[in-house]
């Protein structure tokens, strides 16, 4: 996909270009003036913006988009790591937030779920990957037309993995979706729940979970 | 002159005292008029009767009882009055002091009678039926007096009262000045670097002392912060050499190697672990900064603490589960105080992660919420080895790990955080001896919904006064 990076510091913007090019397009601007003009082409599918540049306020150039009707999915990031500061950059109309320093593969996942997101303006109650099969009205998954049982949270595990099929899901972002919460606990609670939504999903079947090692998990698609 | 004007102490006092002789002088001329008003009319009332006296007599006995009437009015000893009476023709018949003959009606005149004093005289003329004119005058001096003397008065009380209101001005503005000084002074002294310098408060209590008394308690608090400040500066430059030094050697041994990719890819490994467990650091020290410096307060709401802990341990019991110890929750109903509801997780989920890095397999956890009056608590307690008396205060403060040989991981702030949460939410944090293992208990203020505020007799929650936010190497008592 074709993402906008708003990122004065020329280090930081070659690293996560580097780490980005391989799957996506980079077209990288330095400046908010820049940003605003860039985007009105309406090219882009995502776009991540750094909160501090050199002329304006991430969050001013977040306000232009908006105002100019430009409704590219962005993903704000910054610096700027407080509670104050991820809720006026949520308020502020940012899709995400990714607090620097971050792994690569915490932004890989975040775009991919963002690029998802927008794709869809109504998100769906029913979904489905493989034999596997998942409402929202009521809350039912089954498995090869067999129903599963799950604990709440475990539910929520598999929702997320099943709105982004194929893709990464990180720890982060399990904890946030599901718990609500954004500091990571120093106990690893999320590869506790996700082996007991796993036993249940085998229950004598293939794994359909995914471990990727050192960022989260992954629901294969030929499950 | 202009640098008294620049003191809004004089201007005020100025000021006031410009008001005052102003409604002085106001009022000094109201009473003036007033009062003059009244004198004239009593003068002239008392004329005319006697005119209607005289003319009674005339009336009833004509010309002689007239006269007769005049010689008896004018010998009466202390009358005020001199008359006259003119013929048709305007010649005298009687004439005393020189008073002139005058159309009828009031009339005034400043009379000189040869051998007299002169005088002032203010007369009222008469025309009889026979044609003679009466003329009955008052001499208007003593009025004259009284209206000089009012004026006197009113003069003297005027320059009395700018006196004493210049003297209050100076007084007033100079006191005002010096009070405002001794801020000013300290403020400049503070401004030159020592902190330590503090407002002089008097006994009296007025507003001075208890401005003073707040800007005193504001600098304890920015001393305070500033002090925490410091010791996080220190506290992050000295725990951070240790992963440094760690992260530079993999570096430099990865660089020094064999160019073979297993151990390059080894060493780099090693470093981003080394980079990841400072940037762990770095972040448990900015969210401590965060939670005792920030105006968290404003975004607190009523949240429920006995639904938050049974949401937590939901979250924990698969981990702790795994981690072969057993996860018991004792959490009804609803208590509600007031917080940050991911802080207060935050706050629970430490106390879980302590409980399972520094117990063994085998030991039972109990998450409990109790509530009693105005005081919610939550209670994490083990059956693990626990911590040793001596160190129990201890091990909040930040930094402060008893694996001496920190083979554990962790930074020795997750008590800290913990304390500094509890502290922030107006509670208060017990760490004790579990018989056996260790038990935290935090005290809450539950708040009352409707009004969201702390319900009264909160303090009775707390034990000790208000738990100051943990400092890095103070002793928390």
């Amino acid at each position: 996909m074709r993402i906008l990076l708003v990122e004065d510091d020329i280090q930081t913007a070659l690293l996560i270009e580097s780490g980005l090019a391989r799957s996506h397009t980079i077209v990288h601007v330095a400046c908010g003036a820049e940003a605003i003009a860039s985007a009105r082409s309406g090219e882009f599918d995502v776009a991540i913006l750094d909160r501090m540049l050199p002329d304006i306020d991430g969050l001013a150039v977040l306000d232009a988009w908006r105002s100019l009707d430009i409704r590219i999915p962005v993903l704000m990031l910054t610096a700027l790591g407080t509670v104050a500061d991820r809720v006026s950059g949520l308020e502020g109309g940012a899709d995400d937030y990714l607090v620097k320093p971050f792994a690569m593969d915490e932004l890989l996942a975040r775009i991919a779920a963002l690029n998802r997101r927008s794709i869809r303006d109504d998100p769906p109650t029913h979904y489905r990957v493989g034999d596997l099969s998942l409402d929202l009205l009521p809350r039912r998954v089954k498995r090869g037309g067999r129903d599963v049982h799950l604990q709440p949270r475990e539910f929520d595990l598999l929702y997320q993995l099943m709105r982004n099929p194929g893709q990464a899901v990180t720890r982060k972002m399990f904890l946030a979706s599901v718990w609500g919460i954004h500091f990571d606990p120093n106990t690893n609670i999320v590869d506790s729940h996700i082996s007991r939504l796993r036993a249940k999903l085998r229950h004598g079947g293939s794994d359909p979970i995914e471990t990727l090692q050192g960022v989260g998990y992954r629901l294969r698609v030929d499950a | 002159m202009r640098e008294l004007w620049r003191s809004a102490a004089y201007r005020l006092a100025f000021g006031y005292t410009a008001l005052c002789a102003v409604a002085v002088l106001a009022t000094g001329f109201a009473v003036y008029y007033a009062a003059s008003a009244m004198v004239w009319r009593d003068f002239d009332h008392a004329i005319t009767e006697e005119v209607t006296g005289l003319k009674r007599e005339y009336g009833e006995g004509g010309l002689p009882d007239l006269m007769d009437a005049l010689t008896r009015h004018a010998r009466r000893p202390g009358n005020p009055y001199r008359y006259a009476l003119f013929d048709r023709g305007g010649g005298v018949v009687v004439r005393q002091s020189s008073l002139p003959d005058a159309v009828p009606g009031w009339s005034e005149a400043r009379l000189e009678p040869s051998g007299q004093p002169s005088w002032h005289a203010r007369f009222f003329a008469e025309r009889l039926p026979d044609g003679e004119t009466l003329i009955v005058a008052g001499d208007t001096s003593e009025l004259d007096r009284l209206r000089d003397r009012l004026f006197g008065a009113l003069a003297i009380g005027f320059i009395i009262i700018l006196g004493l209101g210049a003297a209050g001005t100076i007084l007033f503005g100079r006191h005002l000045r010096r009070r405002l000084e001794t801020i000013s002074t300290t403020a400049e002294a503070i401004m030159a670097g020592d902190l330590r310098q503090r407002v002089s408060v008097g006994p009296s209590g007025d507003e001075f002392d208890r401005a003073g008394a707040s800007l005193n308690a504001m600098l304890d608090r920015i001393a305070q912060l500033v002090e925490n400040l410091r010791q996080v500066s220190s506290d992050v430059a000295h725990d951070l050499r240790t992963p440094l030094q760690r992260l530079r050697s993999a570096i430099e041994n990865g660089l020094s190697g064999t160019q073979d990719i297993v151990p390059l890819r080894d060493a780099l490994e090693l470093a981003l672990g080394q980079s990841d467990a400072m940037l762990a650091l770095f972040e448990a020290i900015l969210r401590i900064c965060e939670v005792e410096t920030s105006g968290l307060r404003d975004r607190f709401e009523p949240v429920d603490i006995a639904a938050l802990v049974r949401r937590v341990c939901e979250m924990y019991g698969p981990a702790i589960e795994d981690g072969g110890r057993t996860l018991a929750c004792d959490s009804e109903g609803a208590v509600l105080v007031l917080g940050d509801r991911e802080l207060l997780i935050q706050m629970t989920t430490n106390l879980l992660d302590n409980a399972l890095l520094h117990t063994p397999e085998g030991t039972e956890v109990t998450v409990s919420t109790q509530h009693g009056g105005a005081c919610a608590r939550l209670i994490i307690a083990d059956t693990g080895p626990g911590v040793p008396e001596r160190d129990r205060d201890r091990i909040t403060q930040r930094f402060v790990r008893l694996d001496r040989a920190r083979t554990t991981t962790g930074h020795g702030l997750g008590l800290n955080l913990v304390a500094a949460i509890t502290a922030a939410h107006h509670g208060q944090l017990v760490i004790e001896d579990n018989y056996p293992g260790l038990r935290a208990t935090i005290s809450l203020p539950i708040v009352d919904e409707a009004s969201r505020v702390v319900s009264s007799g909160s303090t009775s929650c707390i034990t000790m006064n208000i738990v100051d936010p943990p400092q890095g190497s103070q002793e928390q008592g």
